[in-house]
């Protein structure tokens, strides 16, 4: 018998963790608590600004029929959102050191990562361990060591860059009502305010190196508090399906709440059954989440010279079409986000926009059309994935078989194991676009990947992910390789160099050594998201 | 007897029991010794013995060992079918009739070894069963005996299947288990063995004999070879019809399975060696038999409780027609490759991570044998379901495919998985993993994935030196039994100068759980899942295809290990084997473990970690004290010499340790696997859970009901 699914209250959950701001425009405040008693009143007054699930989600299935009454054109609904997050020392501040020990996993004898903060971990995560180095935390513009702590992050995110940037000033003006005798502000920003944009035009959607990012999102398992015959997250397959109980929608894995909350069930691998929640410092606890918060510069020109070379090595030519198919290969998507596994030799949009087509492929064992539920529309007759045990089709190497091994053999044991592990991401580039990836050439600006992640552990699943699988050579795959995007490759004389392993239409097997870096940390910090719950005992306590 | 030896030289156990007066009774030989009588323990016994005799090697079929053969077969048929003689044994059977039949023997043409373990014996009788040799033979009384080629070495040491053994006693009355060789008074022995056959497993009863002459085995003072190995083929079938379980009964440590034996647990031949002391030719006797060549067969008295000793047999019964059997059936053996895969020699496995320990020049080749039973043995558990099919796993020792083989490393966290995924806090999790209080080792119980470690700290509590090891215990068995003297050294070296052979070992057997392998140090696994043969019988379970209900194959890791049970689902080390190895065996590979066969350790990946100062702690802290940078069975994690910091001062990623599992979980276990001849082997995919019945027991199912009815 399958277990009944909890109750989740989506009024005490910040929309962001779940399910997802997922906004065009974004941007982030980092401030520094200065004056406890006054902070706590200037963020007791934000606190009916804070966006919870409830909100977004309405706000999603709202546009959703409207966009459906109009025959798929645009709602034309826009909003705002805003939720709020601790750094360890705000939450040490705001509700001690016992506390903010425990919300990290740690306690007296073991201090957690979100305790050590972002710019410890950093060499664990294959960031640069030489302090000269472009990348090493002593260069980051955001929680680089000696620089006073991020106690808040607030982030805000609309559809259009003017309301937030309104809505931006608008907490400016509130927040800069309280402070301390000696006239300081009591929440003061540590750094200036960080702007994340989706790259216009037909880039909307896609991150800077031009592939189409945020796919593959799990879902959550769950009723609603307020309707406990509905789940939170839609679930469209037939019922009766064997399918029906992992996924959502085809290729969108349930995992328990406790994945992303604290204080709810946790996933147990692959079983149905749940682990019971952890112990919560206190009850406030409940329903928070961490939040992981990177700043990824991409090298854009740096990774398509790259792929030009990998091209020639592989291909013997270096055309566009060349680039694309490498660029498929180092991904494990096309640019469009059409998965390889499911049209290998060829991108073709159709596979991506139907939603429930993109996610729906396995790496390991051969596609089986999905049976929907009742009232579904049908489904094209689009190509099925094709096993790829041997890493012909999308290498181990791969980024998307990297950090989400799906059905592959893993190194922990069986393929469940990896449900434990999957996050949400929320990221959102930053920096200007080049309209033609292909073809950039240096320029001069900086941009990249606001990269934010939601998990119940830092440990289990950020860095695990980061440690293991982007930056193991062994793992999950032995021999497989780096992560071909994220990994940090060259000659590091920590790391070795590595190769991809690519497969080209004949069949010939191809090792191509990786020994560029595409991406450099700029900074970020572990953040711990209250529910609204927590808020007002942060505030209030 | 399974592992007693009818031998010489060195009798066990003599029994210096006050003798009785001497009253002289029929066919008594020494005064009576009522202490050793034989005693029922409610086993199972066999009135209507069969036996059908083996010669193993083609050389029998031609020449002088023909006609050996021939002598031997006639000579033991008319034995065990004296009436004088099984007068003797009758006593055990209330008296009653107890009969034999000889079945005609056949010679099987079998590679020949130098030296035979018992999992060699056992791999002869498992194929000499699959080649269809025993078809229609009531196999609940028959005893498949195998006669070895002249000059060949039997040994009862198997170390059995991975099994230690922890300084166990049986219960009394239970034999215990010896090691011997026949170069050292090991004339043959009987045993059992599981086989599937239609209707499910059975038991094949078998005995085994060495050609007795000069040095080896039992040879009586002017006796020829044949003479003498029918002596020990009388005295082991004998045995077998009084105690046919025996093997059983020490495997389960439950004396019910033995029929009879004596309070010192001797079966029927055994105690009158023990009698004769060193001039055998008291209890080896040629005794007037009719239906014999010649009127007289070579045997070996038994065990009477009429006369309180070795019997001699009244006066000759009736003669009765023995005729010779010129005309022998030659059988030959399925080899365990695949015929589609060209093969090559079999090779002599090596130590673990090839170390060169040993210091008798025969340990080599008996390590290689400790080992060639870990994968017969995981063969022979292919074949419950093949029936006879090529089994995609092979044992490397006895043939290897030809050609270049495709390698896959196989690897897996060392951190326990189960433990980790227990829902408990952090701090718990590493506290459990390593703690040591009283009788609870958190080392034995939860360090289950092939990698273990102990701590130590200083006197701040400060943990100044992790070790690490991934050596399976087997080895350290063989050391124990073998070189008992490297074995001391070896613990001496790497655990304490102060540790005396005494503290290692139970009476005559290794304890792995000595307190130097468990409270004071760490030399070698001791988590009851970790062991090579483990390893190894998880990689051959795998390599059995199994289906879903629909027909298809099954690929999932977790599916696969459900259904098969080759190991605990939720550790990482042994779904993570079957699922690579099934995939291998899925792609019809031919598959095996590569030399040196082991499980070995990486070194702890260090990025990350730092001293106080900042400054990245380095590969320097890292020692391998046990196998190469390839394959490493031993690493001690502990500052360099000169500095001033400990392990206990380390940070990993800004944590400090304060448990010797957080450098754990940055050492990964694994192993390689070798394949040979993708596509060479289609074999069937079976449903879940133990092997299944087959088609001819449904039918003869059908038959019996239609009788009925």
């Amino acid at each position: 018998m399958k277990p009944e699914e909890p109750l989740l209250d989506l009024d005490d959950i910040q929309g962001n963790i779940f399910p997802g701001f997922n906004k065009d425009h974004q941007s982030l405040k980092f401030l520094a608590i200065v004056d406890v008693a006054k902070a706590r009143q200037a963020l007791a007054s934000l606190l009916g600004f804070v966006s919870t699930s409830a909100n977004v989600r309405q706000f999603g299935l709202l546009r959703a029929n409207i966009k459906t009454q109009r025959g798929g054109a645009a709602s034309g609904l826009s909003a705002v959102w805003m939720n709020m997050a601790f750094g360890y020392s705000g939450i040490v501040k705001l509700a001690g050191e016992t506390a903010a020990k425990q919300i990290g996993g740690g306690d007296d004898d073991l201090k957690s990562a979100f305790e050590v903060g972002l710019a410890a971990r950093s060499p664990l995560l294959g960031d640069p361990a030489d302090p000269g180095a472009e990348g090493h935390p002593s260069t980051w513009t955001i929680g680089r060591p000696g620089t006073p702590a991020i106690d808040v992050v607030i982030t805000i995110a609309g559809d259009q860059r003017d309301d937030v940037d309104a809505f931006s000033m608008m907490l400016d003006e509130r927040i800069s009502q309280f402070t301390t005798p000696q006239g300081q502000l009591a929440l003061r920003p540590v750094i200036p305010e960080l702007q994340g944009d989706t790259l216009g035009g037909d880039l909307n959607g896609h991150e800077h190196f031009g592939f189409k990012d945020g796919i593959s999102q799990p879902a959550i398992r769950g009723r609603l508090k307020s309707a406990p015959n509905s789940f939170v997250t839609e679930r469209i397959l037939d019922p009766a399906s064997p399918g029906a109980n992992a996924y959502a929608r085809p290729g969108q894995v349930l995992l328990w709440p406790g994945q992303l909350l604290l204080g709810q069930v946790r996933q147990n691998g692959s079983s149905l059954d749940p682990l019971p929640p952890q112990q919560l410092p206190a009850d406030w606890v409940r329903n928070g989440s961490l939040m992981v918060l990177r700043l990824l510069e991409q090298d854009v020109p740096g990774f398509w010279n790259t792929m030009r070379s990998f091209a020639v090595a592989v291909l013997g030519r270096n055309d566009d079409k060349a680039l694309d198919w490498i660029g498929s290969r180092i991904v494990g998507r096309w640019r469009s986000g059409a998965p390889i596994m499911r049209t290998p030799n060829l991108d073709d949009p159709a596979f991506v926009n139907d939603s429930r087509v993109v996610n729906d492929f396995g790496f390991r064992n051969a596609g089986t059309r999905p049976a929907l539920a009742a009232g579904q529309p049908p489904l094209s007759d689009l190509p099925l994935s094709i096993p790829d045990p041997n890493g012909t089709i999308c290498p181990f190497a791969g980024h998307i078989r990297k950090v989400n091994p799906r059905d592959d053999a893993v190194e922990l044991g069986a393929p469940g194991e990896v449900l434990a592990r999957l996050l949400v991401r929320r990221g959102v580039p930053y920096g200007p676009a080049f309209p033609e990836p292909l073809h950039a050439q240096p320029d001069g600006n900086r941009r990249g990947l606001i990269f934010i992640s939601y998990q119940a552990s830092i440990e289990r699943q950020f860095e695990f992910l980061m440690q293991n699988w982007v930056q193991g050579n062994d793992a999950p795959r032995s021999r497989g390789g780096r992560d071909a995007v994220l990994g940090t490759h060259g000659p590091a004389p920590t790391l070795g160099s590595t190769s991809i392993r690519v497969t080209d239409q004949n069949g010939a097997q191809h090792d191509v050594p990786q020994i560029a870096n595409f991406i450099t940390p700029r900074g970020g910090g572990y953040f711990f998201t209250p529910s609204i719950i927590g808020l007002a005992a942060l505030v209030g306590s | 007897m399974s592992d007693t030896a009818v031998r010489s030289f060195k009798p066990r156990k003599v029994v210096l029991a006050k003798r009785q007066p001497a009253v002289q009774v029929a066919g008594q030989v020494f005064p009576p010794n009522p202490q050793e009588n034989l005693v029922f323990r409610g086993g199972r016994t066999l009135p209507s013995l069969t036996y059908k005799i083996f010669y193993v090697g083609k050389l029998w079929a031609d020449g002088q060992p023909a006609a050996d053969r021939v002598q031997l077969d006639s000579a033991l048929s008319a034995a065990m079918s004296d009436p004088a003689l099984n007068a003797i044994v009758a006593q055990y059977f209330g008296g009653a009739e107890i009969t034999t039949t000889a079945l005609p023997s056949a010679v099987l043409d079998v590679n020949t070894q130098g030296d035979y373990f018992k999992t060699d014996v056992e791999s002869i009788a498992q194929r000499t069963f699959m080649s269809g040799a025993l078809a229609g033979v009531d196999l609940d009384s028959c005893v498949a005996s195998f006669v070895l080629p002249p000059g060949a070495i039997l040994s009862s040491d198997s170390a059995g299947f991975g099994q230690l053994r922890i300084g166990r006693r049986g219960p009394p009355g239970l034999p215990e288990k010896e090691e011997e060789d026949s170069r050292n008074g090991l004339g043959g022995y009987h045993g059992s063995l599981s086989i599937a056959q239609p209707g499910g497993a059975k038991k094949l009863l078998y005995a085994v004999g060495v050609w007795s002459v000069g040095d080896n085995g039992i040879p009586i003072p002017g006796w020829d070879a044949w003479e003498n190995v029918c002596a020990t083929f009388y005295h082991e079938l004998n045995e077998a019809r009084t105690d046919p379980d025996v093997e059983d009964a020490i495997r389960t440590g439950d004396v019910r399975w033995i029929g009879w034996n004596s309070p010192s647990g001797q079966e029927i031949g055994d105690q009158p060696i023990n009698e004769a002391s060193r001039d055998l030719t008291k209890v080896f006797r040629k005794v007037p038999v009719p239906a014999a060549p010649g009127g007289a067969v070579p045997i070996q008295l038994l065990w009477s409780n009429r006369v309180q000793g070795p019997e001699l047999p009244a006066a000759p019964g009736a003669p009765t027609v023995a005729a010779l059997r010129p005309q022998v059936q030659i059988i030959t053996l399925d080899q365990t490759l695949a015929s589609a895969v060209p093969s090559a020699p079999g090779a002599q496995l090596s130590a673990p991570s090839k170390l060169n320990d040993f210091k008798d020049p025969n340990s080599e080749e008996k390590w290689s044998g400790v080992l060639s039973g870990f994968f017969d043995f995981a063969v022979r558990g292919t074949q419950d379901y093949l029936q006879g099919q090529p089994s995609q796993f092979y044992n490397p020792t006895r043939s290897s495919p030809a050609g270049v083989a495709a390698e896959l490393p196989i690897k897996w966290p060392g951190f326990p998985r189960l433990l980790e995924n227990s829902g408990l806090p952090t701090t718990e999790i590493f506290r459990r993993a390593e703690a040591i209080s009283g009788t609870m080792i958190g080392r034995y119980r939860y360090q289950d994935e092939y990698l273990e470690w102990f701590v130590t700290r200083d006197q701040s509590n400060k943990i100044v030196r992790i070790e690490f090891t991934c050596e399976g215990p087997e080895y350290w068995d063989f050391l124990a039994q073998n070189e008992p003297d490297v074995l001391l050294a070896l613990y001496q070296k790497h655990v304490s100068p102060s540790i005396k052979l005494q503290e290692l070992m139970s009476g005559k057997d290794y304890n792995p759980l000595n307190v130097w392998n468990t409270t004071r140090g760490a030399m070698h696994l001791i988590q009851p899942n970790n062991s090579l043969s483990a390893e190894v019988k998880i990689a051959g379970d795998a390599t059995i295809l199994r289906r879903n209900p629909d027909g298809s194959l099954k690929t999932d890791a977790q599916d696969l290990i459900m259904c098969a049970r080759y190991g605990e689902p939720g550790r990482a080390s042994d779904p993570h084997i079957g699922d690579l190895v099934n995939g291998l065996a899925r792609d019809g590979y031919l598959i095996s473990i590569k030399d040196p066969v082991g499980l070995y350790m990486n070194r702890p990946r260090l990025a990350g970690f730092a001293t106080p100062d900042g400054k990245p702690v380095g590969q320097d802290w890292f020692t391998i004290d046990r196998g190469s940078e390839d394959f490493i069975l031993r690493g001690v994690f502990t500052a360099p010499p000169g500095l001033a910091f400990v392990v206990g001062d380390i940070q990993i990623g800004g944590v400090p340790i304060v448990f010797g599992g957080q450098v754990a979980k940055f050492i990964d276990m694994g192993l390689t696997g070798v394949a040979y001849g993708k596509g060479s082997i289609h074999n069937p995919a079976f449903d879940c859970g133990p092997a299944p019945r087959v088609a001819v027991a449904a039918a003869s199912t059908e038959l019996a009901l239609t009788r009925v009815t």
